[in-house]
Parts: structure tokens; sequence; C-alpha cells
């Protein structure tokens, strides 16, 4: 039996990528992550962006006050969450909540200028270094993007694969 | 740039959160910027503000005359709360507000006197 390979698979609910903001960038984002196997859930605070007509493949829409539908939301090692909607008002105090668990990845739309505006901000607030270091700014992978839909791309692309880098690392081999 | 009251507000803000049971709820929205407050008051037995609470996604501006505003009308009747002038609540935020930030400091007032508005109405 010591000798033998025994091959687990893990099999977990599929992953929910909780996108805050409904602006141009979502539009697109939605759409790559739906087509790389995520559940997609939009918060924001406008009905008049957060709408059916415009995020038709989002699972989910929320509506209402942002920093407070976060705090009702259980966040795990299966949400990885992105913030685009690229106002303070918004970014403050979702990242405050979303820090505190355990979600895989936590990427913010925005130059490393505003990203450390933003993280200076927090710092004050009381978030730790450790916290700090988990927000991933800018987000995505540096392709040059320019457009919405190339901007959601790269965010898409590094969010997936860190959350499915996330999901091998718990299939393994025995011996 | 926006004045120590603002700042001071913004930073520590009063009477941010929500009540168990409030008598009065209201939730404003602009939709230009995305602001978005709800005002929610605590009546006393003879009709005055017992308690005020505010909570929102805000900008600096917003943030701070929300929590002015709770201040302000902390013990007030609602009939001084429909009357109150939003003359007052620009001088006590102590800046220059120019006119494009004129509804950062305006959205908690509407959401203020719309709350009592319905509440006045749904009793008559």
């Amino acid at each position: 039996m010591l000798n033998d390979t025994i091959y687990v698979e893990v099999l977990r609910p599929q992953p929910t990528l909780f996108i805050f903001g409904a602006g141009a960038v979502a539009i697109p984002l939605v759409t790559f992550a739906k087509a790389v196997g995520f559940r997609t859930v939009l918060v924001d605070g406008r009905p008049q962006f957060a709408s059916r007509e415009r995020f038709p493949e989002a699972d989910e829409i929320r509506i209402g006050i942002a920093s407070e539908l976060v705090e009702k939301i259980d966040f795990d090692s299966n949400t990885p969450v992105v913030l685009v909607a690229h106002d303070y008002k918004y970014d403050i105090p979702i990242l405050k909540r979303v820090l505190t668990t355990s979600a895989p990845y936590v990427g913010l739309l925005g130059s490393r200028r505003r990203g450390a505006a933003i993280q200076q901000m927090l710092r004050e607030d009381g978030v730790t270094e450790e916290q700090l270091r988990r927000v991933r700014v800018p987000i995505g992978l540096d392709i040059g993007g320019e457009t919405a839909a190339e901007i959601a791309q790269h965010r898409g692309g590094s969010c997936g694969g860190r959350a499915r880098k996330k999901r091998k690392s718990a299939a393994c081999t025995v011996k | 740039m926006y004045g120590e009251v603002i700042i001071d507000h913004y930073r520590h803000p009063r009477n941010q959160g929500s009540l168990d049971n409030p008598d009065i709820a209201h939730e404003e929205l602009n939709p230009l910027c995305g602001d978005r407050v709800r005002i929610e008051l605590a009546l006393g037995p003879d009709g005055s503000v017992r308690a005020a609470r505010f909570r929102g996604d805000l900008c600096m501006i917003a943030q701070a005359a929300s929590s002015l505003l709770t201040e302000m009308i902390t013990g007030a009747s609602l009939d001084q709360i429909a009357d109150l002038p939003q003359e007052k609540l620009l001088e006590a935020l102590q800046a220059e507000i120019r006119p494009a930030r004129m509804n950062c400091v305006l959205l908690p007032l509407t959401a203020l006197r719309a709350g009592v508005r319905l509440f006045y109405a749904s009793r008559s």
C-alpha cells in the first residue's frame, strides 16, 4: 500500500467571481469570466449601470450600498474578487472587508500610483501590511491593453490563472 | 482643499451605521457619480429625532455632509427638519463648495426630506 500511487481528485463548487463596479470594463470581464468557467456576481449601487441589459451573462446582479452588501457576502477560497469601480468610495470599504477574508485573489483596477494611494488610505485605517500585500494592483497581465475588452481580458486571465492554481494545488498525488 | 471640518467628518464620521428598527429610512442615489446614502431616524415619544444614522458609498464631501446632518437633526422635531434650509448644512461644512459638487452636499438632505415626507404620507 505504501508504494501505491493514489490519485486524489478534489471536486469543488464552481468558483464565483465577485465583481465590484458595473462600468465599461466589467462588461467584457463578465463575458470572459463566464467563458473560463466562473460564476459571476456583479455588485454596484447604480441600477442604470448594473442592469440585465448591460450584463445579460452575469449570474447575479446585486444593487445597493456596495459597502453594506459586501459585509453580507461569505468570501472563501473559491471566491476571487475584482474591484473595477475605479472609485475610492467603493474601493476603501470593500477592500477593508475582503482583506479580512480568505478570498484567493483580490484585484484592484488602477495604476500603480492609484494603488499606492488607496493602500496608504487603507494603512491609515489600520489594514496590516500582510493584508495589503494581497491586493493585486495593477491587476492582470501587462499585454498593453487599452480598450475595455483588452483590460478585462488581462484581468480575467490573471484572476483565472490564480484561481486555477489554487484549485490545482488541492489535487495531489500521495505515495 | 476641503477644509478641516470636511476632512474630520470624512475620517471620523459621526452616526455612521444602521438602527435596529428605524421609524424613518430612506435611500437616495446620485446616478451621475454613484454616491448612494440611506438616512435612518428613530423618533422619541414626542416625535423628535431620538437617533439618526447614515450609511452609504460616499465621496468625501457627501460623507462629511451626511455626518454633519445627522448631528444637526438629532433632537430636532420633524417639522424643524422639513424646514431645514440647505444653507445651514452648507454653512456647517465651513468650506467653499463648487457648484459641480453641490449635489454631494445635498444628497443626504434630499434623502432626509424624502424620508420625512413619506413618513407623513404613510400616516395621513
